[in-house]
């Protein structure tokens, strides 16, 4: 562990050259972005005319095509001013030897010039509205520099302050990413949802039961499909809990080594299927044979067939959850009790599962949300039309009626899915933060 | 076993009042122990019992092609299942490692943290079809990439993100602190123990995660369905260019199969054999990986 | 101590100045003309994408896979989930060629594309081949849709329960079939009770194959010996019936592109589509050419 590339960075007197050396060329690959003013950034190709625009021409000049005048979107000039802004104002922190704000304001550069890419979408679509249907769009050189110098220059100036704090900065953006991806969920869920939302009305979209998204007279109102996933939810919790919550009893605390070693690689094999296939087994065996069972009262496609599916999904989530809540209640509970004369069945429902009560409640709560988020399963065996959720009829849960009619849904309609989504997000968040509280409460109670 | 005779001594002594609701339980335990693997067995044994028949070399081997009279086969599919499956890993794994790393290393101020662990919990419980469609609005609409394989990619890296980054940090603690102390006093920089202790110990943790995160990806639908698109049935022409193009996966390609009823039934069930197989061995692999990286290491 | 302040202002001036610069001047960028270059090559080539209408997925593909083999370098990619689609992803230019099983809507901007009808194609009613009735007023089958007739026993069959299945609100097959079936000289637009709804062809069919007691309304070219098509006003369906128009229930296979398009490549294909080969294609997979 001695003579290492690393080892330079150790030595202080020729540290502080390294790190000036590396600052200097951060500097000047700063200063280099610039060169993208006069570089071509973007080759558009409408109707065999060939058009192509450097970074200056990006941020001040229009196109002409078809003999209009456009004007360039918004979202292409921001970029190139954020990119050219981000470099200048790492440039000047550098001078002033900040190098880690400096790295940071570089990387927001790269990132603006990552925006670029959807400003290359909104110029499409204007040139498309434009009148042209020959277009092909190719990021040129100055794109490649608009992003690679200021990633070189933020990776330079972080690695200046020593390899050390460059790592560091490194782990702490990746831990950022899943904040980002979080925040960006969140802002395009609501972004996308909420205008429609806002535009129909919450109470009618909410509590209307007419979902007639391509009549004369569009009406968007969700009610029947919350009640479905509701209906679907509730019936399996009341089909998979008990049954899971006795498999997890069975497995922990009755089964002897043999048999434990054949059902627990079941579940854990029931877990691991993919609900596409929950989905097909559902299609070819459960429909048809709830149609062959009850000829007179449905079609097979029903509430009851998506019930019985989504227990089966939940089975494995509430079988693992409880059996670990179980095993971690105090033998002690469990030995006072059969000293005190209770006979082991007793003691398991009247001790042990009390006690394992929150854990097991987590764990219902884990299938909750599993289940109200099905889609590929159910759209399968759901039947999908918007009506009152009757046993045997057919429904359409949320998630299925995203699913089902996103491919063709344009305007205010897409827009109302989008709002269907918002709608089940919130309320997955809501029992997301449920179940967190609930877990605290039940570590309390065990310390208690 | 000691517990019947506690039971025996106990009911001789309250008198009978517990013999018969005892029994009643514990055969409705037993009951639902047997109907959780019998539903394991009806679905396996129905898929395979239907499928396996089917599944030939050239099924595996040959293109796909929808109209009546085509070949029906279903290389493509799972070749762009291996491209997602590939690409999908190469982002989501070393951001997931990274972020851990940092969670369990660096972090000192709590607010961070637990922004950062709250973040984490609430990606893992966000339903796919929701990832789908935020996909679909940034990567396929935003960015300008429409239906591709890159589009799916990055939904899939967001979506297991939560699952690597948990299951590294569970591996990550467990490494004895004694060795990092260890290292760092034979006078190791910080990054030194990372790379030459840390991550090594953690190894078999990780590479656990990723191949459970594997049979989740090659499983997942919704999150691809509208990202990917379910039209990509082409051989890929070129390396990378492919990743641009539509690509249709097994799973895509089972639920259009099975939906649309175009082609014979026999050939979701046997897709629905393939994908089975394929998600038992990963997760057999898994398993395998663990315990022979924890062996190397004792 | 000045010097060091030195550069950090100059660069920021610089930036400014550049910015500021900018934003006063305004000109407009003209493009060069590549239609004229030499070597340009006279080989088809490219991708293209046709979206829209399952009923046609079969054609559409069959017609996509002869043109392929065709032309070497040329991709032709069939997609969609229902009539719906074909608008707007031309619209949006995500396809060049948008597939509809009936006319294009008012609401969707007619004018704004070239329209060209490749097929005819019939709305087979279809039931399951176990099923006694055998034919259908349209009278009664706008009835049966909209509910008012709930019990095959009122048609002429056994006593059950009719179960209607339909296709998803974006499919072309659904528009088609609900504005030509009247009842009491109203469409049924808007007024059909569903009892499940399916979003492909194929799986509306399997659902009558699976059922008894159901009624769908399927492509024509889709129905094969798992269903049986009923006669609609004492009138079998067939390509012959639906070509000179005695069978009434029918609809156009439309192929739809952006008006006045100069794509090389979409003008290609539909050449193709109104060819000998290709209208043979359409005739082989089901469908009626136009041409013929």
């Amino acid at each position: 562990m001695n003579a290492q590339p690393s080892g330079i960075l150790r030595q202080p007197p020729r540290r502080q050259t390294l790190a000036r050396t590396l600052c200097i060329i951060a500097f000047a690959l700063g200063l280099t972005v610039l060169c993208v003013l006069f570089l071509p950034v973007l080759n558009g190709v409408f109707n065999n005319i060939s058009y192509t625009l450097t970074g200056y021409q990006l941020l001040t000049a229009s196109l002409r095509v078809n003999s209009t005048v456009l004007a360039l979107p918004l979202s292409l000039r921001l970029p190139v001013a954020g990119v050219l802004l981000c470099c200048a104002a790492g440039c000047a922190l550098l001078a002033l030897k900040k190098a880690q704000a400096a790295g940071a304001l570089y990387a927001g550069g790269a990132l603006c010039a990552v925006m670029l890419l959807s400003g290359s979408a909104a110029l499409q679509q204007a040139v498309a509205s434009a009148g042209v249907d020959n277009i092909a769009l190719t990021m040129r050189a100055g794109f490649l520099l608009a992003l690679m110098l200021p990633l070189l220059a933020a990776a330079l100036s972080l690695l200046s302050t020593g390899l050390q704090s460059f790592a560091k900065s490194v782990f702490l953006a990746a831990a950022c990413v899943s904040i980002g991806a979080v925040a960006l969920i969140c802002i395009y869920m609501v972004l996308q949802g909420a205008p429609a939302i806002y535009q129909i009305g919450p109470k009618e979209f909410l509590f209307s039961t007419d979902w007639s998204p391509t009549a004369e007279q569009p009406s968007y109102g969700i009610a029947y499909m919350v009640l479905a996933s509701v209906f679907g939810t509730a019936g399996a919790v009341l089909l998979g809990v008990p049954v899971g919550l006795l498999t997890a009893v069975f497995l922990a605390e009755l089964a002897p080594r043999w048999l434990c070693g054949i059902v627990r690689p079941a579940v854990e094999l029931l877990a691991g299927i993919p609900s596409v296939i929950f989905g097909f087994f559902g299609m070819r065996v459960i429909v048809p044979g709830l149609r062959s069972l009850f000829p007179d009262r449905t079609n097979g496609d029903s509430l009851l067939a998506v019930i019985l599916i989504l227990a089966m999904m939940i089975l494995p989530t509430i079988i693992n959850v409880s059996q670990n809540a179980l095993e971690a209640v105090p033998s002690a509970y469990k030995e006072a009790s059969l000293a005190l004369g209770n006979t082991h069945i007793g003691t398991i429902f009247k001790v042990q599962l009390p006690a394992a009560k929150s854990g097991i409640l987590a764990g219902v709560i884990l299938g909750v949300g599993r289940a109200i988020g099905e889609t590929m399963a159910i759209i399968m065996v759901a039947g999908n039309t918007v009506s009152f959720p009757r046993l045997f009829g057919a429904v359409r849960p949320l998630t299925s009626g995203i699913a089902f009619e996103m491919g063709y849904a344009t305007g205010l309609h897409r827009q109302a899915l989008f709002g269907i989504g918002l709608v089940l997000f919130l309320f997955l968040m809501l029992i997301n933060i449920l179940f967190t509280w609930i877990s605290k409460k039940g570590v309390g109670e065990g310390e208690k | 076993m000691k517990n019947n005779r506690h039971a025996h001594v106990a009911s001789t002594l309250t008198g009978k009042r517990f013999r018969p609701k005892d029994t009643l339980l514990r055969a409705l335990i037993y009951l639902c122990a047997f109907c959780t693997v019998a539903i394991l067995i009806a679905i396996l044994g129905h898929i395979l019992w239907n499928g396996l028949p089917h599944i030939s070399w050239e099924f595996l081997t040959s293109t796909y092609s929808a109209s009546r009279t085509g070949s029906k086969g279903i290389l493509p599919m799972m070749i762009n299942t291996l491209y997602v499956v590939v690409i999908t890993l190469l982002i989501a794994v070393p951001t997931g490692v990274c972020c851990a790393v940092y969670l369990t290393q660096y972090a000192k101020k709590r607010r961070l943290v637990r922004t950062i662990r709250f973040a984490t919990e609430v990606l893992s419980g966000i339903p796919s079809i929701i990832f789908g469609l935020f996909g679909y609005a940034v990567f396929c609409i935003s960015f300008q990439l429409q239906y591709s394989i890159l589009a799916g990619c990055l939904t899939m890296a967001i979506c297991i993100l939560p699952t690597i980054v948990r299951t590294t940090e569970e591996a990550l603690i467990a490494v004895p602190q004694g060795y990092l102390e260890g290292a760092m006093a034979l006078g190791a920089s910080k990054l030194r123990v990372i790379f030459s202790i840390l991550l090594p110990c953690a190894m078999p943790g990780i590479a656990t995660a990723v191949v459970l995160a594997m049979g989740r990806i090659v499983g997942e639908t919704a999150a691809l369905l509208f990202t990917v698109g379910v039209s990509g049935f082409r051989l890929p022409e070129e390396i990378f260019g492919h990743v641009m193009g539509q690509g249709c996966t097994l799973s895509l390609f089972l639920y259009t199969s099975a939906m649309e009823a175009r082609d014979p039934i026999s050939v979701p069930y046997a897709t629905a054999a393939v994908l089975l197989i394929l998600v038992f061995l990963l997760n057999r692999v898994a398993g395998l990986t663990a315990r022979a990286l924890r062996k190397k290491q004792v | 101590m000045k010097k060091k302040w030195l550069t950090p202002v100059l660069c920021a001036v610089l930036v400014c100045g550049l910015l500021l610069a900018a934003g006063c001047s305004n000109s407009a960028v003209e493009g060069e003309d590549l239609s004229n270059q030499a070597g340009a090559s006279t080989a088809l080539s490219g991708t293209l994408n046709l979206n829209g209408s399952t009923s046609m997925a079969e054609i559409s593909n069959a017609l996509g896979e002869a043109f392929m083999a065709k032309h070497e370098g040329v991709t032709v990619t069939v997609g969609g989930n229902g009539s719906g689609e074909g608008p707007t992803s031309v619209t949006s230019g995500t396809a060049q060629i948008g597939l509809l099983s009936r006319e294009v809507k008012e609401s969707e901007n007619p004018d704004t594309f070239d329209i060209y009808t490749i097929a005819y194609d019939g709305i087979a009613m279809a039931v399951n081949p176990n099923n006694p009735v055998s034919n259908l007023t349209q009278e009664q089958i706008g009835q049966i849709y909209t509910g008012e007739i709930t019990n095959w026993s009122e048609v002429g069959g056994k006593d059950a329960k009719i179960v209607v299945v339909g296709r998803e609100e974006g499919s072309g097959t659904r528009g088609a079939f609900e504005e030509l079936i009247q009842v009491n000289g109203e469409t049924v637009e808007g007024k059909c009770q569903y009892a499940n709804v399916y979003n492909s062809t194929g799986a509306a069919k399997q659902a009558v194959a699976g059922n008894e007691n159901a009624i769908a309304y399927i492509s024509l070219s889709a129905v094969d010996d798992t269903v049986k098509a009923l006669q609609v006003d004492n009138v079998a369906p067939s390509e012959s019936t639906v070509k000179d128009g005695s069978y009434q229930v029918q609809r156009p296979f439309l192929m739809i592109t952006k008006k006045g398009t100069t794509n090389e490549l979409t003008k290609a294909f539909l050449e193709f589509v109104n060819s000998d080969e290709g209208q043979q294609i359409i005739a082989e997979n089901g469908a009626v050419p136009n041409q013929a």
